[in-house]
């Protein structure tokens, strides 16, 4: 691989140990994966950022680059961590798991990164079309790819962290056009309607991509356009049940016109298909059961749309509960929805999410929602029973008469 | 019987062990368990500490380059990894745990390989030496 001047003194240890190490990792992955130099970045992303999934060996990979004073050099953001960062308590979170985690978000403070903690980092700053980002939060990587037109691969946790202390990433994979092009066409067919507004849907049709294609490109024909939260939806589930980094949706994808006409092999997802994994009949709920939104954390839209339907209920038949960033909170308290939710009963979490905290394990009878991501995270993470729901008459399902 | 196939070297490092052919793509997260150094693929337990593992590819959470590292730290990780299509995740995971990680550059039938009990990462001929007993690197 050719590296610059610059880049060479990194890599013969010049700068330091742990930014040759860093400078050593990308450079190893790049070469195997066939790039031929290191290429600038405008934003990593970091995952990997939870002690309950990184544990005590990730905590020491941390301190050691941490206690090496190694710095962030370009824009760089976090995922969610264990926990809130403030109401830990309330969660149910040991001191312990606490004071880990609390010193884990100190030592990435200290080195540069925002205090993000989502899933959602396009909702902090917007990808810019076609520019490089290495992120690593796989739903993430999806909404760059598929949404904005930035190009990023699926990085891995610690690859991306050593990209935010050099500001550059290999030039391979996803940041190749020719490695950009789609490899099957996706038909929907009668499912379109749906899924162009539905996220239940969306989530449904992203999980059967992810396992039918695993790490293809998809391109999926559309003549209407989906919102936001579908395409979010669709990518999450897409990028968990399979390793989908880049899919081109019609009239949303900016690239999606490159490569309209191009001869694929087709396939396509039924309405049966679609049945199977997609709860169609109102559940019937209890105080041992959730309602789960914001996986993907939740957006401001989505938090409305809650709220639009439950915010005259007399009181909620079961738990509902929404995780989101820090930065959807403080908008949702400026507009006063916020309190009227908590006042209903509803449980709002920041900062982390009920697949990565261990305050979510086994902790309901059933979690329904419309997330394809928390449909194959939280059983196997959490051992929660999970189901998927087509959200129409969230009102029906959630208020008591 | 023996069977030598060349190998890409990703990442450095000679070891020779039993061989374990897992015949599906391995969710680091969720699957290895780091604190047993063991693979649950389909439901099937794999003992994999400091044997040889033969994977197809990796799927699943980008966090998983840290189960590998956890699993070093612990001395549960298995010796080497063959990896029919390795990704970032896997070859950063690799990287940071110091171990090797070969791509076999000839195709490979992981029902017939299968039948080996050995193998032998072998940097000097970038090469895996399959085989049915122990034998020299």
């Amino acid at each position: 691989m050719y590296l610059t001047r610059e880049e060479e003194k990194i890599y013969d240890g010049e700068r330091g140990e742990a930014l040759q190490k860093a400078i050593r990792a990308i450079v190893k992955v790049g070469e195997a994966l066939g790039a031929d130099r290191l290429i600038p970045i405008q934003h990593a992303h970091v995952s990997g950022i939870s002690y309950y999934n990184i544990g005590e060996a990730g905590y020491k990979f941390i301190k050691y680059l941490y206690t090496s004073s190694v710095k962030t050099v370009v824009y760089s953001t976090l995922n969610p961590l264990g926990m809130d960062l403030d109401k830990w308590e309330e969660l149910g979170i040991n001191k312990d798991f606490a004071s880990k985690q609390t010193e884990l978000v100190n030592m990435l403070l200290g080195m540069g990164f925002e205090k993000s903690f989502t899933c959602t980092p396009y909702l902090l700053r917007q990808p810019k079309f076609r520019e490089h980002l290495a992120w690593s939060e796989s739903s993430a990587v999806g909404m760059a790819n598929t949404y904005y037109g930035a190009y990023t691969n699926r990085e891995a946790g610690p690859l991306a962290l050593f990209s935010s202390l050099i500001g550059k990433t290999y030039n391979g994979g996803l940041h190749l056009i020719k490695n950009r092009k789609p490899t099957v066409k996706v038909l929907l067919k009668e499912i379109e309607k749906d899924f162009v507004i539905n996220e239940g849907v969306a989530s449904a049709v992203g999980y059967i991509i992810g396992e039918k294609i695993g790490d293809g490109i998809p391109l999926i024909p559309l003549r209407l356009k989906p919102t936001f939260d579908v395409v979010k939806a669709y990518t999450a589930a897409a990028g968990a049940a399979g390793s989908i980094a880049l899919s081109y949706l019609e009239n949303v994808s900016p690239e999606y016109s490159l490569y309209a006409n191009e001869n694929l092999e087709k396939i396509e997802i039924d309405i049966k298909e679609i049945k199977d994994i997609l709860v169609d009949a109102l559940p019937t709920l209890n105080e041992n059961d959730a309602y789960f939104i914001g996986c993907p954390h939740a957006s401001v839209e989505e938090i409305i749309n809650l709220y639009n339907n439950i915010h005259d209920c007399k009181k909620l038949k079961t738990n509902v509960v929404v995780s989101t960033s820090r930065m959807v909170y403080e908008a949702i308290e400026k507009m006063g929805i916020k309190e009227k939710l908590l006042n209903l009963g509803v449980v709002i979490i920041r900062d982390t999410c009920p697949i990565v905290s261990p305050a979510f394990q086994k902790r309901f009878e059933k979690v329904i929602t419309s997330s394809g991501k928390a449909l194959f995270y939280l059983p196997k993470q959490q051992s929660q029973p999970t189901i998927l729901l087509k959200n129409i008459n969230l009102r029906d399902i959630l208020c008591r008469e | 019987m023996q069977r030598i196939v060349k190998a890409k070297i990703i990442v450095e490092g000679n070891a020779e062990s039993e061989l374990v052919v897992i015949r599906h793509p391995v969710s680091l997260l969720g699957e290895f368990n780091p604190n047993q150094g063991t693979i649950l693929s389909f439901g099937v337990k794999i003992v994999v500490k400091n044997k040889i593992i033969l994977i197809p590819s990796i799927r699943g959470s980008t966090v998983g380059s840290y189960v590998l590292y956890a699993a070093k730290e612990n001395n549960t990780a298995p010796s080497g990894i063959i990896a029919l299509s390795p990704d970032p995740i896997l070859i950063t995971g690799a990287v940071i745990s110091n171990i090797p990680l070969y791509q076999p550059l000839e195709k490979i039938n992981l029902e017939e390989i299968s039948k080996y009990n050995y193998a032998c990462l072998d940097q000097k001929n970038s090469s895996i030496v399959f085989s049915m007993n122990k034998t020299q690197i």
